[in-house]
């Protein structure tokens, strides 16, 4: 009977270390989840402002992706990774002082690139310095125009994810002219961009 | 009326037998009430007479859709296409799935079939840990009045996990009771595989064993003999052990499944709110200009004061409990939590505590009263898929 009762007990202590080395195996692995990197943005960094779906942030070069109401405009959509207004009728916003895209390209790119813009309106005073993967490309503000165009150098590339980051100077708080219930700070209206090999 | 009651459950020999008929009376009563008002809202607004379709709605559907597909591994749901089945635990859709197969019914009168009879099961483990803890037979039919007839109750006859997640914490806290712990940690295991909240219950059970230890040991040797004592009882430490399995389980199968073992937390942006201070959600409630929010905050208050009750009470863990299931949903947003309040017991508990300590029968009859017709209102707002009872 004694005999029993310690089987009994050796049993249920195994079993508890058991238990309890699973779990732990399963919290280790959750440290890494093994999912798209769609997925690790929208959901585990909360980088993306929609949720593209799985593969949903490729691009293909030479697709021109509208910011607007458009209903072709999903594509703008989905790689929005902050700094963005909402939709508008004519394009969307930049909010705060940083907003960024992000590109996945099918494959690595090793050429230079061309970052072709139409900008719909700039609040007054506003200008972006333009940023791809961290290095500065360029400027845009009233003087460059609506119609921007932005070469990429080849060194700034290299890999096949491209971050744009567009560094607001200067943006326009609503609230201070006169908007009592909306205190966004919008600096650029885009409408469209596009990027493409650069054609010598 | 109070004798008599004390003498229908008394004996012990047919006590048993009389709670088991009193639960399914109370259940029965009330779920033909909820028809019956709903036969008069089908005649009122017009509209068809589909009794369950009506009665499940919202979150029954992502249950019915793992019941019908299983778990996806893209997300589908709401406007921004981000939300996703995995947000819900598998007990419930397993239970409802597998006796749709079974019987070939339509999912939602089986789901809603199966929850009333765990709600009979809950009324009657119910009766026997307020026997056990309050020794209370007026309190034990008026908790049991609430959850069968009470508001909110609709909750516990659709395929909502409100029925089978109370009846299992309810199971946990008996058999912590009683010290059976290795049935405590089989029902906690379906309690963790039911709801993501329902984990939290492991807490209760090692302040209920501290709580236990302080209050019994003559001499108190300190930690580490609490640590010795502890460890020594192998039921309580496989019992602990066995907890967590329903929701482990879960996160290896949607780790094997879709690579993220935590999929069924991160999800949760898709229904928006960030992780916040629950106080700061609480006074912005009540700060509202809106009477939802207000209410909802009110309910909030409610469940502090019924905490702070069970405490004084030294029903410590009942109230650590109900400070962890109110403080997870608060610390995001408001909604909801009166529903989480009626469905995790213990302010239930409490608030009944409150009742007896006051002593006063037209109180107690007019709160009965007040419930049965709040009931009435939430069923005629749910049937009218008003946002009053998100």
């Amino acid at each position: 009977m004694a005999d029993r009762e310690k089987v009994k007990k050796i049993a249920a202590y195994g079993l508890s270390i058991l238990l309890l080395t699973a779990y732990i195996g399963i919290l280790l692995n959750a440290r890494n989840p093994q999912v798209s990197l769609e997925y690790r943005m929208y959901y585990i960094e909360h980088t993306l402002d929609a949720w593209p779906g799985n593969g949903g942030l490729l691009y293909v070069l030479g697709t021109k992706e509208i910011f607007s109401l458009d209903p072709r405009e999903q594509g703008a959509l989905n790689r929005l990774a902050g700094g963005w207004s909402i939709r508008e009728e004519s394009g969307r916003w930049t909010q705060g002082n940083r907003a960024s895209i992000l590109y996945i390209f099918p494959e690595k790119v090793e050429e230079e690139l061309i970052l072709e813009m139409e900008v719909v309106q700039y609040m007054q005073g506003v200008s972006a310095e333009v940023y791809a993967n961290d290095q500065w490309i360029g400027r845009m503000d009233e003087e460059t125009g609506k119609q921007i165009s932005i070469p990429i150098p080849e060194e700034y590339l290299q890999t096949d994810t491209l971050v744009l980051s567009f560094h607001i100077e200067n943006p326009v708080n609503l609230a201070e002219m006169g908007s009592a219930s909306n205190d966004r700070e919008l600096g650029i209206l885009m409408g469209s961009a596009l990027i493409d090999r650069r054609i010598p | 009326m109070s004798a008599k009651m004390n003498l229908l459950f008394a004996e012990s020999q047919k006590r048993n037998r009389n709670i088991i008929v009193f639960a399914l009376l109370a259940v029965i009563v009330s779920r033909l009430l909820f028809v019956a008002v709903y036969a008069v809202f089908t005649v009122q607004s017009g509209s068809e007479f589909s009794f369950f379709n009506d009665l499940n709605f919202w979150d029954a559907g992502w249950y019915k859709h793992i019941i019908q597909n299983g778990y996806c591994l893209e997300p589908f749901g709401d406007e921004g296409g981000d939300a996703a089945n995995w947000a819900f635990f598998p007990l419930l859709p397993m239970i409802v799935g597998f006796f749709h197969k079974l019987t070939g019914l339509e999912i939602y009168l089986v789901a809603s079939t199966i929850s009333t009879l765990f709600l009979a099961a809950l009324i009657v483990i119910t009766f026997h840990y307020i026997m056990e803890t309050r020794e209370s037979v007026g309190e034990a039919v008026g908790v049991s009045m609430v959850l069968s007839f009470g508001p909110y109750s609709l909750y516990f006859s659709m395929l909502y996990t409100e029925s089978l997640y109370l009846l299992l914490l309810m199971l946990v806290l008996y058999f912590l009771q009683k010290e059976k712990y290795l049935a405590m940690g089989i029902a906690g295991a379906l309690l963790s595989g039911t709801r993501n909240t329902g984990v939290m219950v492991v807490f209760a059970v090692g302040v209920k064993v501290l709580a236990d230890y302080c209050m019994s040991a003559k001499e108190q040797k300190g930690v580490l003999d609490f640590i010795k004592v502890t460890f020594r009882n192998w039921k309580l430490v496989l019992g602990v052990c066995l907890i967590p399995l329903g929701l482990f389980a879960f996160m290896a199968y949607l780790g094997w499944k879709m690579g993220d073992p935590l999929a069924f937390l991160h999800v949760q942006v898709a229904w928006g709110g960030e992780i916040g201070n629950p106080l700061a959600v609480l006074w912005r409630g009540l700060r509202s200009s809106s009477w939802r929010e207000i209410y909802l905050a009110a309910c909030g208050m409610a469940g502090i004061l019924i905490a702070g009750y069970l405490v004084i009470q030294k029903r410590f863990h009942e109230a650590v409990l109900a400070m962890i299931l109110l403080m997870i949903p608060l610390s995001v947003r408001l909604q909801s939590i009166p529903r989480y309040l009626i469905g995790s017991g213990v302010f239930v508990l409490g608030g009944a505590d409150i009742l007896r300590k006051l002593n006063s029968k037209i109180l107690i009859g007019l709160v009965l009263t007040c419930s049965i017709v709040f009931e009435f209102i939430c069923l005629w707002y749910w049937f009218k898929e008003s946002i009053w009872m998100i």
